[in-house]
C-alpha cells in the first residue's frame, strides 16, 4: 500500500513538475511572442538604406504577410519588382528583407526555380529587421520584358483585325488585353490579362525583340474564385520569326506555370498566340459567360549562357 | 460558510466579473459581419414583442409576426430577441443614420435606462452566458473534485483562451450554445438520479436548440452515453436476478429524462421562434436544409486556401493546439484519460477476464435507491459523469474532423467541446494533487501559486491578444506571427477596424467620402452610423470608384487587394491594424 501510494507520489510530482516547467516555457514564449518585433524607427532606417540600393536589383521579403507594414513604411519595397516579380530569374544580386532570422523563404525558393541556391553576401542590421544581400550571376540578365519595356511596343490582334489601345491596354473584337497585377496562385503578379470570349484566338507580337539564350516566361489564372468555378485550359503558341517554336496547353491547377525555350540570340520577331477555350465560369446552375476566367501571361528574353531545351 | 455557500459566492463573483470584464473590454471590439444582420433581426424581433405586450391580437397576425421574423431565419430567434430586448433596456439614444429608408425601417432607439452604446447593450446577453459558463464550470468542477482551485481552473481554462474570450463578448451564438450544452449535460447528469431534473432537462434542451443547431446532437449523445452506461453496468456486474420483462426494459431504455426531451425540447423550441408558428414543418424542414447544404468559404490551413471538401482531417485538432495553450492541452487530454479509465477500466477488465471476480463493484452503487423510470441511474458511479465528459469534450472536433464538413468559422465550430475540456482538465488536476499530498505548509501557497502558472499563459495571450484575439494563436505556436508563418488563418468577420476609424475621420474631412468595406458587413456599417461613431458622409462604393479602400487580410483575399492597387494607383496602405506586426487591416487611400 504505502509503495503504491509512494509511486503515485512520486508520478504525481514528476506529472506536476512537467507542467509548470511547460507552463514557464510558455511564459517565455508569450513573452517572445505577444510584443512588436520591429519598431517604426527600425522600418524608417530600413527604407533609408533600401534607397541607398542600386537600381534594378530587386528587393523582396523573406516573409510576404511583412508586405502591408514594408510597403507603407519603405518606397523601394511598392515597386512591381518588389510586389509581384515573375521569379528571381534575371536579378543577379537582390535583396531580402527579413524580421528576426527570417532570411529566406518558401515564395523566394518558389521564384529561384532552375537555378542554383543565391551567394549570401551579408546582412546588415535595422533593430528587429535585417536586409539580407543575395548574388547569383548564373540568374542572367534581362533583355526584354514583355511587362516591362517592351509593353509600349506590342502589337495585338485577334482573329477579327488589330486591337485598338497601347499603354498596356487593349481592346479587341474578342475581348481585351491588359497589363495588370492579379492574383494568381495565391501571389501577386505582374501579367498581360487576356478577357476574351469563348475560344477567342489572341496574338501578340514584338517586332525586332532582343532575344538572349532563353525566353522565359509564366501563365496563371487569376482569382482563387474564378479557379473554383472554371477549370478550363489555355493554348498558348509562341512564334519566333514566324516559325512555331513551342506549343503549351495550361490549366489553373498547374498556379504560376513557368516555361521556357532556348533561343538563338539577336533581333528577332516574336508571336505569342493565346486561345482559351472558355472564358466564363460555372454556377450550381448555370455556365455564365462573362469573361472571368482570366488567363494572364509573362515573357522574358534572358541571357546567362548555354542554350537549354523547351520544357513546359 | 460553508463550502457550499462558499462556491456559490465565487460561482456568483465569477459570473459578474466575467460578464462585466467582456461588457466593457468588447466595446473595443468592432461588429463582426454577423453581427450586424443579427443587431437588424433582434431589434426587429423585440419590437414584435413590444408589439405583442401592447396589443396581442395584432402582434399574433401571421402576417405581422411572419414580416418580423422573416430576417435571418436561418437561425433560430432567441438570442436575436434577448439582444433587441437588452438593447431596448439599456441603449443610449441612437442617431439616424444617413438613408431615409433605413431609418424608416429600421428606426433609432433609446433604451429605458440607457446605458451602453446599442451594439454593447444587444451583446450583453451572449455576455451574461458566458459569465454563466465560467460559474457552471467553476461549480461542476469544485463539486466533482471537491476542490475550489480545481473549480477555478476549469472557469479559467475556458474564458481565459483568447478565441473564447473573443466569441464571448459577441452578439452571436457561439459561447452561448457552449455554456447551453455546458447546462444540459449537468442537467442531464442530475436528471439520471432525480426525477426533478428528468423534467427540467427537456425544456432545456429545447432552449439550447433555441440557441443554435449544435444542440442537436446533444439528445443523440446523451443517449448513447445513457446506453453506454446501462452496457457498462452489466459488464462490471452482471445481474443475479431473471432477465426483467419486456416491458419493463423497454422502460428502462426510455426513462423520463428521454421523455421529457422527446416531449418538451421540440414544444420549448417552437414557441421561442414564432416565425416557424405559420408552417412549422416545411419551415423546420428549410431550416434543416439551409444548414445541411451550407455554403464553403475559404479557410487558410497551413498555407493552403480551402474553399471546397475534402477537408483536411488534422484542421480541427491542429487549430485546436495553436489557438490553445499546449499547457492546458496538456491537462485536459490527461484529464480524459484519466476519465475514460475510471469509467470504462473497470468494465473493460472484467470483460477481458471474462468475468473474473477480482473486478471492483461499485461502493455507491450499495447505498443507491434502486433504478426507475423516473430515475434510472440514482447511483452516482453508475451515471458515468467522466465519459460524458469526455464524450462531449471530443465528439464535437470528431465531426468537425470529417473531411465534408464545411469549416468556414475556425475554432468556433468546435467550441462546445472546450467546457467539457476544461472540466477534464480540472479532474486531472485534483487528481495530482490528492496524489502528490503535499504537506500543510505547501497545501497553502503551492497550488495556488502552480494554478495561477497554468492559467498565465491562457490569459496573457487573451491580455496581448485584445482586441484582436480572433487572430491570437497559442505562445508555443509563436503567436499570430507564427501562424502567419504557418499559414494559419487570420481572421475571416470583418471586424478589425475600430482602430482605423480616426484615420477614415480624417480623410473624410479631407473630402473623401467613397470607402471601399471589402468585409464589413454594410449592415455592421450601419450600427456603428446609428452609435455615432461611423464618420457622417462616409459612404461604400466598389473598390474601382472608391477613394478609401479597406483590406481585410485572408489568403484569399489577395484579389481583392490587387483590386484596390489598382483602383487607388499604389500598393502602400495609408494606414494599417497589426497584431504583433502580422497586418490585419489595411486601409488605402488614393493619392491626391
Amino acid at each position: 500500500m504505502t509503495v503504491t501510494t509512494t509511486a503515485s507520489r512520486t508520478r504525481a510530482r514528476v506529472a506536476i513538475a512537467a507542467l509548470l516547467v511547460l507552463a514557464l516555457i510558455e511564459c517565455v514564449c508569450a513573452a517572445r511572442a505577444y510584443r512588436p518585433g520591429a519598431t517604426a524607427d527600425d522600418w524608417a532606417a530600413l527604407a533609408a538604406a533600401l534607397d541607398q540600393l542600386p537600381a534594378g536589383e530587386p528587393v523582396l521579403l523573406a516573409q510576404p504577410w511583412l508586405g502591408p507594414r514594408a510597403r507603407m513604411e519603405a518606397p523601394r519595397l511598392r515597386g512591381w519588382d518588389s510586389v509581384a516579380p515573375p521569379d528571381l530569374h534575371g536579378a543577379r544580386r537582390f535583396h531580402v528583407v527579413g524580421l528576426a532570422r527570417a532570411r529566406w523563404g518558401p515564395a523566394l525558393a518558389d521564384d529561384s526555380m532552375d537555378m542554383p541556391d543565391a551567394t549570401y553576401a551579408g546582412e546588415e542590421r535595422f533593430g528587429g529587421l535585417r536586409l539580407h544581400h543575395y548574388a547569383r550571376p548564373q540568374a542572367g540578365a534581362t533583355l526584354e520584358d514583355w511587362v516591362g519595356d517592351a509593353s509600349t511596343r506590342l502589337e495585338v490582334s485577334d482573329e477579327q483585325g488589330r486591337c485598338r489601345g497601347a499603354g498596356g491596354r487593349w481592346t479587341c473584337k474578342q475581348g481585351a488585353l491588359a497589363l495588370d497585377t492579379l492574383e494568381i496562385a495565391y501571389r501577386p503578379r505582374r501579367c498581360l490579362a487576356a478577357r476574351l470570349d469563348d475560344g477567342a484566338r489572341l496574338r501578340v507580337r514584338l517586332q525586332g525583340a532582343t532575344l538572349g539564350d532563353e525566353l522565359r516566361g509564366h501563365l496563371g489564372f487569376a482569382d482563387f474564385n474564378a479557379r473554383l468555378r472554371s477549370d478550363a485550359p489555355a493554348l498558348l503558341t509562341i512564334a519566333i520569326d514566324g516559325a512555331a517554336a513551342a506549343r503549351f496547353v495550361f490549366t489553373d491547377s498547374q498556379g504560376w506555370a513557368g516555361f521556357t525555350l532556348a533561343t538563338e540570340p539577336g533581333l528577332h520577331d516574336v508571336e505569342l498566340e493565346l486561345v482559351t477555350t472558355l472564358s466564363g465560369t460555372w454556377s450550381a446552375d448555370r455556365y455564365a459567360g462573362k469573361r472571368d476566367h482570366v488567363p494572364c501571361l509573362e515573357l522574358r528574353a534572358l541571357d546567362h549562357g548555354a542554350p537549354s531545351e523547351a520544357r513546359p | 460558510m460553508t463550502a457550499r455557500g462558499r462556491d456559490r459566492l465565487i460561482a456568483l463573483t465569477l459570473a459578474l466579473a466575467t460578464t462585466s470584464a467582456l461588457s466593457l473590454t468588447h466595446q473595443q471590439v468592432g461588429y463582426v459581419r454577423d453581427e450586424g444582420i443579427y443587431f437588424v433581426a433582434g431589434r426587429s424581433y423585440a419590437a414584435w414583442l413590444g408589439q405583442l405586450a401592447r396589443s396581442p391580437g395584432a402582434a399574433m397576425t401571421a402576417d405581422i409576426r411572419d414580416r418580423a421574423f422573416a430576417i435571418n431565419h436561418e437561425h433560430p430567434a432567441l438570442m436575436k430577441a434577448l439582444g433587441g430586448l437588452s438593447g431596448r433596456l439599456l441603449a443610449r439614444p441612437t442617431v439616424p443614420v444617413q438613408d431615409a429608408a433605413v431609418n424608416k425601417r429600421d428606426p433609432p432607439v433609446r433604451g429605458w435606462l440607457p446605458r451602453l452604446p446599442e451594439g454593447a447593450a444587444m451583446r450583453l446577453p451572449a455576455q451574461l452566458l458566458a459569465g454563466l459558463a465560467a460559474a457552471l464550470l467553476y461549480l461542476a468542477a469544485a463539486r466533482r473534485t471537491r476542490s475550489a482551485l480545481a473549480g477555478l481552473l476549469a472557469a479559467g481554462w475556458f474564458i481565459l483562451l483568447p478565441r473564447v474570450w473573443f466569441h464571448a463578448g459577441l452578439d452571436c451564438f457561439d459561447v452561448p450554445i457552449a455554456t447551453l450544452t455546458l447546462a444540459v449535460a449537468l442537467a442531464y447528469h442530475r436528471a439520471l438520479g432525480d426525477w426533478r431534473w428528468g423534467l427540467a432537462l427537456g425544456p432545456l434542451v429545447g432552449l439550447a436548440i433555441s440557441i443554435k443547431h449544435n444542440a442537436l446532437f446533444l439528445p443523440i449523445l446523451l443517449g448513447l452515453h445513457y446506453l453506454a452506461c446501462l452496457l457498462l453496468r452489466r459488464l462490471e456486474s452482471p445481474p443475479e436476478r431473471p432477465r426483467a420483462p419486456w416491458g419493463r426494459a423497454l422502460v428502462r431504455l426510455l426513462p423520463l429524462p428521454f421523455v421529457s426531451v422527446a416531449a418538451l425540447a421540440p414544444v420549448v423550441f417552437l414557441a421561442l421562434w414564432p416565425w416557424l408558428w405559420r408552417d412549422p414543418i416545411a419551415r423546420v424542414r428549410e431550416y434543416f436544409a439551409f444548414h445541411l447544404h451550407h455554403s464553403w468559404y475559404n479557410i487558410e490551413f497551413l498555407g493552403v486556401n480551402y474553399n471546397r471538401p475534402p477537408m483536411p482531417t488534422s484542421l480541427p485538432a491542429v487549430l485546436t493546439w495553436a489557438t490553445i495553450p499546449t499547457t492546458l492541452l496538456a491537462l485536459a487530454l490527461a484529464g480524459v484519460a484519466l476519465l475514460l479509465a475510471r469509467d470504462l477500466g473497470p468494465a473493460l477488465r472484467r470483460f477481458l477476464s471474462r468475468g473474473s471476480p477480482d473486478s471492483t463493484p461499485d461502493a455507491g452503487d450499495d447505498d443507491a435507491p434502486a433504478p426507475s423510470w423516473s430515475s434510472p441511474l440514482p447511483a452516482a458511479r453508475a451515471r458515468r459523469e467522466g465519459l460524458l465528459i469526455a464524450l462531449l469534450g471530443l465528439f464535437p472536433i470528431a465531426l468537425i474532423s470529417s473531411p465534408n464538413v464545411p469549416v468556414f468559422g475556425g475554432t468556433k465550430h468546435w467550441i462546445t467541446a472546450l467546457p467539457f475540456l476544461a472540466l477534464a482538465a480540472a479532474s486531472a488536476w485534483a487528481w495530482l494533487w490528492r496524489a502528490l499530498e503535499p504537506t500543510a505548509r505547501w497545501r497553502r501557497v503551492a497550488p495556488a501559486a502552480a494554478l495561477a502558472l497554468v492559467l498565465t499563459p491562457g490569459a496573457w495571450s487573451t491580455a496581448a491578444g485584445h482586441p484582436y484575439n480572433l487572430s491570437q494563436y497559442a505562445p508555443l505556436v509563436g503567436g499570430a506571427r507564427g501562424a502567419a508563418e504557418l499559414g494559419l488563418a487570420r481572421g475571416f468577420w470583418g471586424h478589425a477596424v475600430l482602430g482605423l476609424l480616426p484615420e477614415l475621420e480624417a480623410a473624410r474631412e479631407q473630402g473623401r467620402s467613397a470607402l471601399y468595406l471589402h468585409d464589413i458587413h454594410e449592415l455592421a456599417r450601419l450600427q456603428y452610423a446609428r452609435e455615432g461613431r461611423w464618420p457622417e458622409g462616409l459612404v461604400p462604393a466598389p473598390a474601382g470608384r472608391a477613394e478609401l479602400g479597406l483590406l481585410f487580410y485572408e489568403r484569399h483575399m489577395l484579389t481583392y487587394e490587387t483590386e484596390l492597387w489598382r483602383a487607388q494607383g499604389s500598393t502602400a496602405p495609408s494606414g494599417l491594424l497589426e497584431l504583433h506586426d502580422v497586418p490585419l487591416t489595411s486601409l488605402y487611400a488614393r493619392p491626391r
